[in-house]
């Protein structure tokens, strides 16, 4: 099994160092654009809510301590920064990259090449040839995208500096153990699409339109229908840090209960004008009106919810790989 | 030249199919979200007026008509926010760079790869004449499909921003129109031009996919900050109320802006200062006390009014005078602050410099100038290359 894992590599050398390249890379930006956040220094004493708050001069709704002004404008300046940027948003799309880059030729490039018959002949059985191709894949891949994943979670701590990263869902599936399980689900469905197909080029391009789909539709979906069981209500106007919003309630709430009735009867019954020479000026009510409440996951469920959301896409990946299996084992060699 | 355009289309085929589905397929959608838009009806002034579910005390009571107006916003922001119109305007995005990748990586890369490539070189006559028909022929595929695309895409800009006229504005100006053409022929150029350096299918794909992710996430502050910069003018402040007035127009969402902004200066009494010196100026003439907690208080209205209260003129802190006419607000966690005390027209004044609307035509001819130059010269590259390497 060494040997065939050693030999997927070397037959498939340009991927396993652009991978490498990739992953390495992406990980030492993070760390540069973590090290460019923090050496602002701006002091806990200016965090509100675990965050830097925005500062580019007073207005009617901001004003920071004299001490506070210069570190925050030089933080957002830090925060906007392209490599800042860039690096925020290689974990959106490393992981789709890496189990494209080495799940599409992986069993594809032999059958159009036509050497695939060969290989099943020597490995003994095509299952086995397969399981060890997909074995180095994942060797290959999986501490990379953790290292990755890692240092999109330093990133995110540094975006953040009063924010504990696993324990907030900021960002949560594009960083951390996350990369990972897409860059797993990408290499699977690669390497299934390409069992199927026996072609390299359609498998990229089918591989690229499936995954901007099902990264896309993700988050709506866990949204929907796994993470609602986990939620609490939370009232309007009340927050709690790295929080994650689920749904919104059916019905409005207002001072921490249930409220019913005709909501702008309610406001107009609130708002009191008056005439001042011949202008109309009118004043509401110094409280928020009845208002819709959010159903939230709260920061301290983040490793439920990972562990959860972990599970459901190693079990797609499993799903996907056995489809590889069965598929490799009937198709015709060309 | 015709005959070997309808080989190179043959010859990928999958690719060919794969672009013009997806394009077609894409401009469809866009269209139909567009379609569903316009047809909610919405006038442009339920959109000025709707708060996003929360009452606007200073707009008066809420009539019938308001509230039939408020109804129809917001059927409109559903729309606007849902999933299918999220996957559109996604793929819209990245539907130029893709498209050229997969057209442009096989187009020399494959048949050097398979071994084909001396016998099409020895067929054509010359290396050049054979890779100036590959090449046509993706350009011949590509341009009419992302023109479709882009022409699509700013159908559903306009729908998006009701008011808003797209080729006036830099809302998501480089992800839809002409523009779009002009990524899609410069990934394309760029991909087959490493395919003739590399010689290999996937190697020529992955290293686009990692230029063109950088040169895509790089290209709009880079433009910005090196080629916009020196065409920048003062803002012209215009009625907000007036459509692309060439200031801020009123779409869903709130306003999206006509112009593109770049840089800001500020300048006090008519001389521009740093941002230091401006928050010096803050720091000086703004008065700072602590607010007391609640605890401190005599009385849950002493509390909660003083130091909480936004509105002009109102007293942040005990002992400090009010000043009518000027800003009092909250600071972080337990700081109220007051003032300025100077007349307003001393205040540090922030003067945006923007490239404006109506400069729309010149800036994407500018942009698409530059793209087109990159795609000439990877395609030179690609021609000089393919003369002189190895066919294998």
């Amino acid at each position: 099994m060494f040997d065939r894992i050693w030999l997927t590599y070397k037959q498939q050398r340009f991927e396993t160092l652009a991978v490498a390249v990739m992953c390495l890379g992406a990980a030492a930006w993070a760390l540069l654009a973590s090290w460019h956040l923090n050496s602002v220094g701006v002091p806990a004493s200016c965090l509100v809510d675990g965050g830097v708050p925005y500062w580019n001069g007073p207005s009617n709704a901001s004003w920071i301590p004299g001490a506070c002004q210069l570190p925050s404008q030089r933080f957002t300046d830090a925060l906007t920064s392209l490599d800042v940027g860039i690096a925020s948003s290689l974990g959106d799309v490393l992981p789709f990259f890496v189990g494209i880059a080495m799940g599409a030729p992986l069993v594809a490039r032999e059958l159009e090449q036509g050497t695939a018959p060969l290989s099943w002949s020597l490995a003994g059985a095509r299952w086995k040839w397969l399981a060890g191709r997909i074995l180095a894949a994942l060797l290959l891949i999986v501490p990379l995208l953790l290292i990755a994943g890692l240092a999109a979670d330093v990133l995110r701590g540094a975006q953040a500096p009063g924010t504990d990263p696993h324990a907030s869902f900021h960002y949560f599936t594009s960083r951390g153990v996350f990369l990972v399980l897409w860059g797993v689900a990408a290499l699977m469905g690669s390497v299934a699409l390409g069992a199927l197909f026996g072609r390299t080029m359609p498998v990229v391009v089918v591989a690229l339109i499936v995954c901007l789909f099902a990264r896309a539709t993700w988050e709506p979906l866990t949204d929907a229908y796994v993470l609602r069981g986990m939620t609490v209500l939370q009232m309007p106007g009340a927050s709690s840090p790295g929080e994650l919003l689920v749904y919104e309630s059916s019905g409005l709430y207002l001072d921490g209960k249930p409220w019913q009735g005709d909501l702008d009867a309610w406001w107009n019954a609130h708002t009191t004008c008056t005439l001042t020479d011949g202008a109309e000026s009118c004043v509401g009510p110094s409280y928020p009106g009845p208002q819709l409440a959010w159903y939230v996951v709260t920061g301290d469920h983040y490793w439920q919810v990972v562990a959860l959301e972990s599970a459901i896409m190693l079990a797609g990946s499993a799903a996907l790989g056995a489809l590889a299996l069965f598929w490799v084992g009937r198709r015709r060699p060309y | 030249m015709r005959a070997r355009i309808i080989l190179t289309l043959k010859q990928h085929r999958f690719e060919t199919v794969a672009v013009t589905i997806v394009c077609v397929g894409l401009t469809l959608a866009a269209l139909i979200e567009a379609y569903r838009l316009n047809s909610l009806n919405v006038p442009l002034s339920c959109l000025q007026t709707y708060q996003f579910g929360y009452a606007d005390p200073s707009q008066g009571p809420i009539s019938a008509a308001q509230a039939h107006c408020n109804e129809l916003a917001k059927s409109f922001f559903d729309t606007k926010s849902s999933l299918d119109m999220s996957l559109v305007q996604l793929l819209l995005l990245f539907a130029p760079l893709l498209t050229g990748i997969v057209v442009g990586a096989p187009l020399v890369a494959r048949e050097i790869e398979q071994g084909t490539a001396p016998l099409s070189w020895a067929l054509s006559g010359s290396r050049r004449r054979w890779l100036l028909g590959k090449v046509l022929a993706g350009v011949v595929l590509l341009a009419p499909l992302m023109l479709a695309v882009g022409l699509a895409a700013n159908v559903l800009e306009g729908a998006l921003s009701p008011g808003l006229n797209p080729y006036a504005s830099f809302s998501n100006y480089l992800g839809r129109g002409v523009i779009d053409v002009f990524w899609a022929l410069a990934a394309f150029a760029g991909t087959f031009a490493l395919g003739t350096l590399l010689g290999r299918t996937m190697p020529a794909v992955v290293v686009a996919l990692v230029v063109c992710f950088f040169v895509r996430a790089a290209w709009d502050s880079g433009m910005s900050h090196f080629v916009l910069r020196s065409f920048a003018v003062e803002q012209v402040q215009q009625d907000q109320q007036n459509q692309q007035g060439g200031y801020v127009v009123y779409g869903p969402g709130g306003p999206a802006y006509a112009d593109m902004n770049l840089y800001y200066k500020t300048f006090i009494d008519g001389k521009e200062v740093t941002d230091a010196q401006r928050n010096d100026w803050y720091a000086q003439n703004m008065v700072c006390t602590p607010i007391p907690t609640p605890s401190d208080s005599t009385s849950p209205a002493e509390a909660g009014s003083p130091g909480a209260s936004n509105s002009p003129g109102a007293s942040s802190s005990p002992g400090a005078p009010a000043t009518p006419g000027y800003p009092t607000t909250v600071g972080n966690g337990g700081i109220a602050c007051q003032g300025p005390t100077v007349d307003p027209s001393h205040f540090p004044q922030q003067i945006p410099y923007v490239i404006p609307g109506s400069w729309y035509w010149q800036i994407v001819g500018l942009e698409s100038g530059i793209l087109l130059l990159g795609s000439l010269f990877c395609g030179a590259i690609a021609f000089v290359w393919v003369d002189r390497r190895r066919p294998y």
